[in-house]
């Protein structure tokens, strides 16, 4: 979707939608500077329900812009999410497009 | 592209959060703390006549019963509270080259430090003194480069004190007619007097920014 544009203005149609919503764009943005962070960390960090997280989690998940490991540490279940090489170019793409769209915007 | 976000100059707010969230619980402070009390202890000992030998053993203990209950505490404490994550390790590696070069030059001073007690080096006590100076600006610049690097406003204070401790040991050396053994208490003293309570209070702080059980469990 990255790179696409509309012909007459700004290029609206090359957001990401996936990874526009705030609270992916969150996680994400998060997991880009970390090699894996786990279900507790995320939620502290951006403050998110453990429904909604799973939700965005899931998501993100299945566009391959992150891997799940579910897993135990004792009788702990701990899940540790990373950014994959498809989600580091998914966000790169979208922090290109979000500048193009910008420096579009009206004043 | 995929090297864009790999370079440190992208996300560094990110990752300056990800480090403040690794010293937020002050259980690193209180480790530092340690060490470094044991190294000033260790030294005022020595300069109490007390053999170097004799206090090896006991300092050594204490270092490595401080790091386990470091370790016991970041597992029981803090990631059970705070989650569990690791930074990037191509962002960790200006920690790692600073912390080889520092232990190799520390590694350095040492032995020439033992040298000059055998009065290998005919400057003597002049010698020990620039050591000691050294010894100073290296723990000034480390903690400086931390400080610079996470965001953790507080390490250049304990890098400051590095130097205070240094300067008010020469004082007090010159006043008091001391060994120049004391240049180290103060180096290292000074800034645990500092850390312990800073420790105390950011663990304290911590426990209770994040309860027990509060956010615990996962996603499933």
């Amino acid at each position: 979707m990255a790179g696409k544009r509309d012909s007459e203005g700004a290029p609206f149609e090359g957001i990401d939608r996936l990874v526009h919503e705030p609270a992916r764009l969150a996680i994400m943005a998060h997991l880009a500077v970390l090699d894996e962070a786990d279900f507790v960390y995320l939620m502290n960090e951006i403050q998110l329900t453990r429904g909604n997280l799973s939700s965005h989690m899931s998501k993100l998940e299945g566009a391959g812009y992150v891997t799940v490991e579910k897993g135990f540490v004792g009788k702990t279940p701990r899940t540790v999410l990373s950014l994959t090489a498809a989600g580091r170019r998914a966000l790169t793409a979208y922090r290109d497009v979000m500048a193009d769209v910008i420096a579009a915007l009206p004043a | 592209m995929d090297m864009v976000l790999r370079g440190t100059a992208r996300g560094a707010a990110f990752e300056k959060k990800a480090w403040r969230r690794v010293f937020e619980d002050g259980l690193y402070d209180l480790f530092l703390a340690v060490v470094f009390l044991n190294v000033a202890v260790w030294m005022a000992a020595a300069e109490l006549d007390l053999a170097y030998g004799e206090t090896a053993a006991p300092a050594g203990g204490v270092l490595l019963l401080a790091f386990l209950m470091f370790r016991f505490l970041k597992q029981r404490v803090t990631v059970p509270r705070l989650g569990h994550f690791r930074i990037q390790r191509e962002r960790t590696s200006k920690f790692r080259l600073a912390g080889a070069l520092s232990v190799c030059l520390l590694v350095l001073m040492v032995g020439a430090t033992f040298l000059a007690g055998t009065g290998a080096f005919e400057t003597g006590v002049s010698f020990v003194v620039v050591l000691f100076g050294l010894l100073a600006l290296k723990a000034v610049v480390l903690f400086s480069f931390g400080a610079f690097l996470t965001g953790v406003s507080r390490f250049y204070l304990y890098g400051a004190l590095a130097a205070v401790g240094m300067t008010a040991a020469q004082v007090c050396i010159a006043v008091l007619d001391l060994p120049e053994g004391w240049s180290v208490v103060g180096i290292f003293g000074l800034p645990a007097l500092l850390m312990i309570p800073t420790g105390v209070v950011l663990l304290t702080r911590f426990v209770r920014a994040y309860p027990a059980g509060s956010r615990g469990g996962d996603g499933r």
